[in-house]
């Protein structure tokens, strides 16, 4: 059959896997439900903008049916990696899906075929800044200005805020400091945290993510920390699954979602609440916490927990719920088809009848909050930090 | 834009290309249009044995008018066209023999009307067993569901005579249309059934009699004729009681008299006629591992049945009942249970069985599965010695015996099919696996088992055995309705 396999190509580790798939199809609609699954299929429709067909595309290059393209390019990128696929997917190679699509991006970035080059510039910045926003380091906590956050050296529980909760979207970081000083907890923040690397490991652009893996690690280590809290969704799949794929030396160290951390205080009883009155909330699960790990229930524990508070899905829930568009560096890469992709989430939530709508992730927030703005949409976007601060004490 | 007439010998083939090109993109947009290598190398094969073949250009159209626009600028540059569906394809009869347009009909994807009087659902290509079966689970009526991936074309295995779980009623898929919308390689539109007589009004596709029915103009010519647009199949009322029986049996001769017998009664569904080594497969044993055991039950029946009440579900088993005693007079060791035993036994995949539609997981993550899939008599000998020597040269070619049979309707046929899977990473696998289908063709041939769903290679076979009239009429028809031979060339043995 000729394969044309080089130790190099990041594909090659998943050969066995890529062979496994007939393009039966059943990635492409949510299973046995049969709602679309696939943003950029629902999109694009050609055979190889789906799962499936991109899998096929890694076939095709390994058995040298066809080349690096531009066009290769444009298809394996067009892709939130939302890992719809591997839920919908009953063969046996399922779980591997976004990590095929993810070693496809980066080939094609060793290969001078990628990233696409809105998302070329993450790189540039976080070189340089050690964000991708092209923000200056110095200014990583600016957002804390006003606030009491603890000034100490060393702390068990470090909030590793983010890139886009410290530059883009500031009120995750503010509101989140605030609930964890209301509760009392003992936690430091640092000024020389790097970006953790998702939207490069994300877009194939693996060269710099050692150095930063090291770099965070070394000062989680160097401030004594046990438990790294979070309150995006990207920071903690990335913390928490790729991590562990590019060192051994994570010493037990804690990775918690900011969800996971206030249940343990709903399951103890320590939140107290303000009185309120009756609001109609939906939750969008975001999917580098939902299916990329598997924290479906804590956020609505949260939520359950908030007096008034009627929670109210949307019928693409938990495991099977429409991506928001934002991950895989297709906010960077495909602008408008982002917002195409959000909206039909907006407009599913105001089916509902939702009053506002949440989430967990301040990626989602930017693009979700996108769509509301174009679509004219009356639903309100809180994240559940910001939700969650205004109603305890 | 230049107009190319006829296959134009003096313009150079890059020229001609772009051409075709520009007409394309006239007709479905941008958007919807492809030439890229990558595009057209997953159009070029399936997850069967055969050989591969590289389209030229792929479309999506959305309309029946944009389909007449294609065809008629096909017929006008004789440039050859194939209808493609869902992906999800078997027997290589997508796989664009000799060249030309892929026209992809997933866009059109519409549950057009359901008419709940007349018991039928108007459909347009795209829409699949999975969706038909979403839209059918908020009424109080059912379809029937084939052993495949939720996310296959109706329309597709209708004309492909399709079988399914309710073929032991119904019989192949074709018997339940009601009529077509089509489209005739001139471009020309044509309506098949009442519909012919009142098409805009969806309400009057109820039938394809009294008159003469031309619907066999398409159905397992795998669209060699036409592309077929709208179809209008029939929909059953859902029972509200359903439950399954399985019988283990030993004796391959006895188990299908007892099929034969049950048939008989006309009190079920579906039933199916498997080897020990399909519900392992379907249980989840890899690939190569899925064996029969000495001492193991040899033969597995799945008895699906419904009932409208209590005391006719209870009469209903009690003949089932009946049935089985007997077969346990000659086959002792024979046992009948229920789908939650074999579920304890076998692991949970195995009641995906009774979920029609499903994804069989085990059966379809080795790259390559197949089948040498036919229609044959239902008379003992010819069923037992067709068992016998298609295990002999799956044995023979070390492949797993995976039988899946069902009679059908009324058991006035049967579906006699090896479910075949295969590692297309294997070196030589492939190769090994069109050996096996050839010689498993050949010898169930003349024990007179007729493949559908026919491979190319196999039609052409089948045209040199058939008798010379029929093979005349055959060309006769596809000629006239496709002259310049456009429509998905080289099916059928048929340039």
């Amino acid at each position: 059959m000729g394969l044309r396999m080089s130790e190099t190509e990041a594909i090659n580790k998943y050969v066995e896997e890529i062979y496994c798939c007939t393009r039966c199809g059943t990635c492409k609609y949510i299973y046995q439900v049969y709602d679309p699954s696939c943003p950029a299929g629902v999109k694009f429709r050609f055979e190889t903008f789906y799962p499936s067909g991109k899998i096929h595309i890694a076939r095709g290059l390994i058995e040298g049916k066809i080349e690096w393209s531009e066009r290769i390019r444009d298809i394996i990128f067009a892709c939130p990696t939302c890992a719809n696929c591997t839920i919908q997917c009953q063969s046996r190679h399922h779980a591997q899906i976004v990590e095929i699509i993810e070693a496809l991006r980066a080939d094609a970035v060793s290969k001078g075929f990628g990233p696409l080059p809105n998302q070329k510039a993450f790189a540039d910045s976080v070189k340089k800044e050690h964000n991708p926003y092209k923000e200056k380091h110095s200014d990583r906590i600016k957002w804390a200005k006003n606030l009491a956050i603890p000034q100490k050296d060393k702390a068990e529980i470090l909030y590793f805020v983010g890139c886009t909760s410290s530059y883009r979207q500031q009120s995750l970081a503010q509101k989140t400091v605030e609930i964890l000083n209301k509760l009392g907890v003992d936690y430091i923040v640092s000024s020389d945290e790097w970006c953790c690397g998702s939207p490069l490991i994300r877009t194939g652009q693996l060269e710099q993510v050692s150095q930063l893996i090291n770099h965070n690690l070394d000062l989680i280590k160097s401030l004594g920390v046990k438990t790294v809290i979070t309150s995006c969704a990207g920071c903690y799949r990335t913390l928490k699954m790729d991590y562990p794929k590019y060192t051994d030396k994570l010493d037990g160290i804690e990775f918690l979602h900011i969800t996971e951390f206030l249940q343990q205080f709903i399951s103890k009883k320590k939140l107290k609440f303000k009185k309120g009155k009756e609001f109609k909330v939906t939750y969008h699960d975001p999917c580098h916490l939902g299916r990329h790990s598997n924290i479906y229930e804590e956020p609505r524990a949260v939520l359950n927990a908030i007096p008034g508070l009627k929670l109210i899905e949307m019928p693409r829930n938990r495991e099977n719920a429409w991506c928001c568009g934002a991950g895989g560096g297709v906010k960077a890469g495909y602008k408008e088809w982002a917002v195409e992709i959000a909206s039909d989430r907006i407009h599913e939530a105001e089916q509902i009848n939702a009053e506002i709508l949440t989430s967990a992730c301040p990626f989602c927030k930017t693009n979700l909050q996108d769509a509301i703005n174009e679509t004219n949409s009356n639903i309100k976007f809180m994240d559940i930090v910001e939700l969650l601060n205004e109603v305890i004490i | 834009m230049k107009k190319l007439v006829g296959c134009d010998k003096l313009l150079e083939s890059s020229e001609k290309h772009d051409i075709i090109k520009e007409s394309l993109i006239k007709i479905v947009g941008e958007q919807w249009y492809s030439d890229f290598p990558e595009e057209l190398l997953i159009y070029s094969y399936d997850m069967t044995e055969n050989d591969p073949s590289l389209p030229e250009f792929v479309v999506m159209p959305r309309t029946s008018e944009e389909i007449q626009k294609i065809l008629k600028f096909a017929n006008e540059t004789k440039t050859p066209v194939v209808p493609f569906i869902s992906g999800n394809n078997v027997g290589g009869l997508t796989i664009p023999l000799k060249g030309g347009i892929v026209v992809d009909l997933k866009r059109m994807d519409s549950i057009l009307h359901f008419n709940e009087d007349d018991m039928y659902v108007i459909i347009e290509p795209g829409v699949t067993f999975g969706h038909l079966h979403a839209f059918l689970e908020k009424t109080n009526y059912r379809y029937c569901y084939p052993f495949a991936p939720p996310f296959t074309s109706v329309i597709a295995n209708a004309l492909l005579d399709g079988l399914n779980n309710l073929s032991l009623r119904h019989g192949s898929m074709n018997e339940w249309i009601n009529g077509i919308e089509a489209i005739l390689p001139n471009g020309d539109l044509v309506k098949i059934g009442t519909c012919c007589a009142w098409g805009d009004n969806y309400d009057l596709w109820w039938s394809r009699n009294p008159m003469p029915d031309l619907l066999g103009l398409f159905t397992s010519w795998q669209g060699m004729t036409g592309i077929v647009t709208k179809m209008a199949v029939q929909v059953w009322p859902r029972r509200p009681i359903r439950d399954w029986r399985i019988v283990l049996s030993f004796n391959v001769e006895e188990t299908y008299k007892f099929v034969k017998t049950l048939t008989h009664l006309e009190i079920l569904n579906d039933i199916l006629f498997m080897s020990i080594e399909t519900v392992k497969m379907i249980a989840g044993v890899p690939y190569g591992k899925a064996k029969y055991l000495e001492g193991e039950p040899r033969w597995v029946c799945l008895l699906d049945f419904s009932a409208n009440t209590k005391l006719e579900y209870e009469a209903k088993l009690d003949m089932i009942n009946t049935a089985f005693k007997k077969l346990k007079e000659v086959d002792p060791k024979a046992n009948m249970t229920n789908l939650d035993v074999m579920e304890k036994f076998y692991g949970k995949k195995v009641g995906d069985i009774k979920n029609l539609p499903v994804t069989i997981g085990p059966m379809l993550e080795y790259g390559g599965l197949t089948w040498m899939g036919t229609y044959m008599t239902t008379k003992t000998e010819a069923v037992v010695n067709g068992i016998k020597t298609a295990f002999d040269l799956i044995d023979k070619y070390r492949f797993e015996k995976c039988l899946y049979s069902r009679s059908m309707k009324g058991h006035h046929y049967f579906a006699f099919r090896f479910l075949l899977r295969f590692s297309k990473l294997q070196e030589g696998e492939t190769e090994r696996m069109q050996k096996l289908q050839e010689e498993l063709f050949n010898s169930l041939f003349e024990l007179g088992a007729f493949p559908y769903k026919t491979p190319a290679r196999f039609a052409k076979q089948i045209l040199k055995r058939a008798d010379p009239n029929w093979v005349n009429l055959l060309k006769t028809i596809k000629s006239t309705i496709d002259p310049n031979g456009i429509m998905n060339p080289g099916r059928w043995g048929l340039e």
